[in-house]
């Protein structure tokens, strides 16, 4: 046993240990033995979970006043920001982002080959994915600056117009949003089946194969559009960004109230699959990692089914049968609201309200992944060639199960305050609003109860894989 | 190379359209808004939309009629509300008792 860096332990106050570099790739890991140190029994402690949503409608069902709710979500508060030192640190950052694009390249296919010393590995998953991710729904996002494929991007166009002198495509706009979904659902299946999370020359072969698809779909449909509507990542962080408290606007930047940014617009039913297929893939990630998966996947390759169909196959019905789901709940709000106010326009409206689920999901599944992982990432950063020999993680102390749980409930208890706001805002009277909401709270008492029962569940490893 | 036609849908804010309605082959509705033309259910839930959404425009007539309803549906909300309290207090009660009874068998 040795020490971590006393300003790990400072930050933190938690103990740490020396982990072997396998354990340290498993992949949210850092969720097993959620309930131990209760003694409550799990049932309990998720039925509890369903009913905190229960009550977190009925106690906003007593705030009915329309100017009110409408004040809280319109509150903004201006930022003050100077233009050029934006766009100054706007164009550093952008190209800094390709230098780190670059370096994950390098290391991965060149570096160590163990997946916790290596920089891609552990920069791409709990630098990227988990931390990074983390930041665009907490605090803004900030991804169209940092996304390094788009000044990479910009270059193609650069070429296309010097060298080929060719107008970009029009995009068909029929599609919409739907590559995304295809592109969102592919790239979870791909994560769950392929080793990208423990072999970093498996990692670079992904990574260059998502960017010639993403530089040359740039070039070919133009910038803005393949990164506004078709690029899967891009879109992820846009809803994540809504969540967050800084927005940009035309004016610059606004801080707003938690949800306040989702409780205007209408989307339509591309990007209404769209944040439906956010919330399964997160829930996915998960369901993959328990020991009832476990067993249910091997009786079905038992029949003789090839594995990977079996995870493309569930990843695909799950998908269907969230966005199954959902469309019943929005037939039936129709009739509790009495209104005729069509069950397309409902899905597609109250749609936005499931973001804060799928974030506060994505915070219980990967802080702990990335805390316990954060000695890791500073030490192959550090020294990204030749890492130290025994890499640490930390070990984080029992109490943070509960605080994951509360993560959940806490996704769960904004989306049911946003869907109440939007309910005011078609919905007319203080009535009809919250009959509005009684299939969608009863749909998330149980979805709250299913991502608990996951979240509690020990890690397993996916079999086949 | 931007192509304004696509824009981000997902950042369009319209709270203030009018959402669309279907209205079922054997229904007339009961009421229709005279400055949006939606359809309503019940009389009641346009006089009440007329408040929620026109109340820049609308005349004399409507805004008492508005002013009834709201206390009409005061009531309403009254007695609902105390169905809220009554659910959270069983919710509550409920709970306790499941957390008494299932540690009590462990201690
Ligand atoms: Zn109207």
């Amino acid at each position: 046993m040795s020490r971590s860096p006393s300003i790990a332990r400072w930050a933190l106050g938690i103990v740490c240990a020396t982990v072997f570099a396998g354990e340290a790739a498993a992949h949210a890991g850092g969720l097993s033995g959620t309930f131990k140190p209760v003694a409550v029994p799990s049932w309990l402690v998720v039925a509890t979970g369903g009913g905190v949503i229960g009550a977190s409608f009925l106690l906003t069902s007593l705030v009915t006043d329309h100017a009110f709710i409408r004040g809280v979500t319109e509150w903004r508060a201006a930022l003050p920001t100077r233009t050029t030192a934006r766009t100054v640190a706007v164009r550093g950052v952008r190209w800094l982002s390709v230098g780190v694009l670059a370096a994950i390249v390098m290391i991965g296919s060149t570096g160590p080959s163990v997946a916790a010393a290596n920089l891609a590995i552990v920069g791409v998953w709990a630098g990227w994915w988990a931390g990074y991710t983390m930041t665009t729904y907490l605090v803004g996002n900030t991804w169209p600056a940092v996304n390094p494929w788009r000044p990479l991007a910009g270059l193609g166009a650069l070429l296309r117009d010097r060298v080929l002198d060719r107008p970009t495509r029009r995009y068909p706009e029929r599609l919409g949003a739907w590559p995304s979904v295809v592109g969102l659902v592919g790239l979870v299946w791909l994560e769950v089946i392929s080793p990208i999370a423990q072999q970093p020359r498996t990692l670079v072969g992904v990574i260059a194969g998502y960017s010639v698809v993403t530089v040359a779909g740039a070039v070919v449909y133009g910038r803005e559009t393949w990164f506004g509507v078709v690029d899967p990542i891009a879109r992820v962080f846009r809803w994540y960004g809504r969540v967050a408290p800084l927005q940009r606007t035309g004016r610059g930047i606004e801080f707003v109230l938690p949800g306040g940014a989702l409780a205007d617009g209408r989307s339509g039913a591309d990007e209404t699959a769209f944040v439906v297929a956010l919330l399964w893939v997160t829930t996915y990630d998960g369901l993959v990692a328990t020991p009832a998966w476990a067993t249910a996947i091997r009786t079905v390759v038992g029949w003789g089914l090839p594995p990977s169909a079996v995870y493309l196959g569930t990843a695909i019905a799950g998908f269907g049968c969230f966005l199954y789901i959902y469309r019943v709940a929005a037939r039936w709000s129709r009739r509790t609201a009495d209104t005729y106010v069509t069950a397309r326009y409902l899905r597609d409206w109250f749609a936005p309200a499931l973001v804060p689920i799928a974030a506060g999901y994505h915070l219980a599944h990967f802080l702990g992944y990335f805390l316990s992982l954060s000695p890791a990432l500073v030490a192959v950063i550090a020294q990204p060639i030749a890492p130290p020999a025994a890499i640490r993680t930390l070990v984080l102390p029992a109490w943070f199960g509960t605080l994951q749980l509360a993560f959940v409930l806490a996704g769960h208890m904004l989306a049911v305050w946003v869907a109440h706001a939007r309910s005011f805002a078609i919905f007319p009277g203080r009535l009809a609003p919250i009959r509005s909401q009684y299939p969608f709270v009863l749909v998330m008492v149980f979805y709250t109860v299913f991502s608990m029962w996951i979240v509690g569940q020990p890690y397993t490893q996916p079999p086949y894989l | 190379m931007t192509d304004p036609s696509i824009a981000d849908s997902s950042a369009t804010p319209d709270g203030a359209s009018v959402p669309d309605t279907a209205i079922p082959d054997a229904e007339t509705p009961a009421a229709q808004c005279p400055y949006c033309s939606r359809p309503f259910r019940t009389e009641q839930a346009c006089t009440l939309h007329l408040g929620d959404a026109h109340g820049e425009t609308w005349t004399d007539d409507e805004r008492a009629a508005y002013e009834a309803a709201v206390d009409d549906e005061s009531d309403d909300l009254f007695v609902f509300h105390l169905k809220v309290v009554g659910a959270l207090s069983l919710l509550y009660a409920v709970y306790v008792l499941a957390y008494m009874i299932v540690l009590g068998l462990q201690g």
